[in-house]
């Protein structure tokens, strides 16, 4: 993949002479002589470095270095001035500048200093990549949470992430899988390419083909025009089939033929088109019994499940559910308008003790309601839907009155530890000592119980 | 801070902004000589010819610039008025702006009047400032610019247009090397003397109805009864 350089300077020629210098085999040189497109070129493109002139009439180059820095703090920013003077300098580097070089500049002295930067870029990259492997720490601001759970998807996704290997996500509705394939595209080598997604269980079977192979013009009634599909589109990217346990047999096969042929032939057209992309297939429905019941073939299973996530439930993150209650909140009182809000004490709880059969999803909704109602910039439980504030007593299955209440012995296992775990803060050690059990033996039930999807808590 | 203070401060930044300007068109001649050095194939060698052309063009109007500049600031400035044809002026300025200042998705569109549009005024200076006008213009533009003279009995206007940021509504007298809250940039301050000279007036404007964002310069020039013939 060519090395992508921007270059930014009011000067045309000067843009041109460096699009001469630096231009190579290797290397992509994108010019602007305008610094808010310039800005515009860094949030659409992934760059590995920038080259901009400091005294512009439009913006200065150190106001831009400070934009840039905000929305790619990653990028490497080269200052080339006409200002020959240590405050410059000293200024481009206080605003985030990876180095400084003064007009007239040295071709040999140009494109070392953007092979350096480049190397530079690289090695952070990198750096980043294994201390998350290493920690299991998020590999992507898409997602949130350092519960056990998400961790071990952040380092399935760090360890996936270089190669080109098919991935199935599977994970109940709500869980956030398509942010998950995006973590993994923004993680992978194919992040300057597209991503791009498609619900197969939202497009009608008849059209699915069309929008994934493409058509040739006059293909069908409303072919007009010949039209690219979705996996030419994503070409040199990432390309998601969401919900692919919802696809029609029929097409299945044809699914099945593109990827072992790595070609589509568009409907209506006489020749295939070859295809570079990486597949992430997502589903909620469990594959393996799709196919017992004949509803999933088998061969394209095993065509996309080379590598498997499985995105946990919300109500086995439960260290992650009052942080996502507050990147919600904060995010829908911002957009309208309105204070930060924060969660009573109260409010909190019932969060926590409700099961969230809804996932992420629901949780996102029930702060997306609570910040339109709120008096005030406190949650409170009055601001929480119906179904969360009456849950504690709708389960309180120790006082059941009927036998419709009666929990199986195992889901009240598993509610009745995941309680004594938020009662100590997550401590297994502990949580073990008070449920009279083994630190293994507790581990063991922990694993059975992620991912489970039943139950809830204990009162 | 001070008026002297001010003054002295906007000296500064205007030679600072003069040396930025000099480095950089210096430095572009420079580089791109080097590249021709290293060689290349004919197109890439046509390309680093114009670049260098277009480089050595803009320091020579720079040049222009600054000796008409120490002229009017000490009062030496001399004029020779004369009745000319504007249309013929400002195709030329036109033509010298587009060779020494070309941005890649700037179209520059000219609106001249059919009939001659005769005024009374110094040739050199008023060819100069409408170079520098449009220049800047192209250096502002998003995507455009029109250049528009209307001819009338009593005056003739000349607008250029850029849809770029709006311009100042008022300004000051003191002139820097871009404008500033405190002073008016080296080009429009140029301008507004040249226009006073002239007995013309010089007046920002608003954008283009059509445009969603600009603004323009406007040049009112009156006409005696020899411009009309």
């Amino acid at each position: 993949m060519k090395d992508r350089v921007l270059v930014i300077d009011d000067d045309q020629n000067q843009c041109d002479l460096f699009e001469v210098v630096l231009k190579a085999p290797t290397c992509e040189v994108t010019t602007t002589t305008s610094p808010s497109a310039g800005l515009e070129h860094a949030k659409e493109g992934a760059f590995d470095v920038v080259l901009t002139d400091l005294g512009m009439t439009e913006m200065d180059g150190l106001e831009l270095c400070r934009r840039m820095l905000g929305t790619s703090p990653d990028v490497p920013i080269v200052v080339i001035t006409g200002q020959n003077s240590l405050d410059a300098a000293v200024n481009a580097m206080r605003a985030g500048a990876y180095d400084f070089l003064t007009k007239p500049v040295d071709a040999k002295v140009l494109q070392l200093t953007v092979a350096r930067a480049i190397e530079h870029r690289r090695l952070h990259s990198q750096v980043r990549q294994l201390r998350a492997e290493l920690l299991g720490a998020p590999v992507s601001d898409l997602l949130i949470g350092d519960s056990s759970a998400m961790k071990n998807v952040s380092r399935m996704i760090t360890r996936i992430a270089s190669n080109d290997a098919s991935v199935l996500i599977q994970g109940e509705t709500g869980t956030g899988k398509e942010l998950v394939a995006k973590a993994l595209h923004q993680a992978s080598p194919r992040a300057r390419g597209p991503f791009v997604a498609i619900n197969c269980a939202a497009v009608p079977a008849s059209l699915l083909e069309s929008e994934l192979f493409g058509h040739a013009r006059g293909a069908f009634t409303d072919a007009k025009t010949q039209r690219d599909g979705l996996f030419v589109q994503a070409s040199g990217g990432t390309l998601l089939l969401d919900e692919i346990g919802d696809m029609a047999l029929e097409m299945q096969a044809k699914l099945l033929r593109a990827l072992q042929e790595r070609k589509v032939r568009p409907v209506g057209a006489n020749a295939e088109v070859s295809f570079d992309v990486r597949i992430i297939a997502a589903t909620h429905r469990d594959l393996e019994t799709e196919i017992e019941q004949r509803r999933f073939r088998e061969d394209l299973f095993y065509r996309v499940n080379v590598v498997r996530i499985d995105v946990p439930p919300l109500r086995a993150r439960d260290t992650d559910i009052l942080k996502l209650a507050s990147v919600f909140l904060g995010r829908f009182a911002e957009r309208n308008h309105k204070d930060p809000c924060s969660l009573s004490p109260q409010a909190a709880e019932r969060l926590l003790s409700y099961d969230w059969p809804g996932n992420v999803r629901e949780l996102e909704n029930a702060m997306e309601r609570a910040v339109a109602l709120a008096r005030l910039d406190t949650i409170t439980v009055e601001d929480l839907p119906q179904k969360i504030r009456a849950y504690d007593r709708e389960h309180c299955v120790i006082a059941a009155d009927s036998q419709d209440d009666i929990l199986p012995l195992d889901a009240m296992e598993r509610r009745y530890i995941f309680r004594v775990l938020r009662l100590v803060g997550g401590n297994k050690t502990r949580a073990a000592e008070l449920l009279g059990l083994d630190r293994r033996t507790l581990h063991r039930k922990l694993e059975r119980y992620q991912g489970d999807t039943t139950g809830g808590d204990v009162e | 801070m001070s008026e002297e203070h001010l003054s002295r401060e906007c000296l500064r930044l205007l030679l600072d902004h003069v040396a930025h300007d000099l480095r950089g068109r210096s430095g572009v001649i420079l580089g791109a000589l080097t590249q021709i050095e290293v060689g290349g194939d004919a197109e890439q060698i046509r390309k680093l010819v114009a670049m260098a052309r277009r480089s050595a063009q803009q320091v020579l109007l720079m040049a222009d610039g600054l000796q008409r500049a120490g002229e009017l600031h000490s009062g030496a400035a001399h004029w020779e008025i004369e009745p000319r044809d504007l249309r013929e002026l400002v195709q030329h300025a036109v033509e010298r702006a587009s060779a020494v200042e070309t941005r890649r998705g700037i179209t520059l569109d000219v609106r001249l009047p059919d009939a001659e549009c005769v005024v009374s005024l110094d040739g050199e200076w008023m060819a100069l400032t409408v170079t520098d006008l449009v220049v800047r213009a192209i250096q502002a533009a998003r995507t455009r610019v029109v250049v528009e003279l209307e001819a009338g009995p009593a005056n003739a206007v000349l607008t250029v247009s850029d849809d770029g940021r709006p311009l100042p509504e008022s300004w000051p007298e003191r002139f820097s090397a871009t404008p500033r809250e405190q002073a008016l940039g080296r080009t429009l301050s140029l301008a507004r003397d040249v226009a006073r000279a002239h007995g013309a007036r010089l007046t920002t404007g608003e954008r283009r109805p059509d445009w969603p964002v600009g603004g323009c310069i406007r040049f009112d020039f009156s006409r005696s009864k020899s411009d009309n013939g």
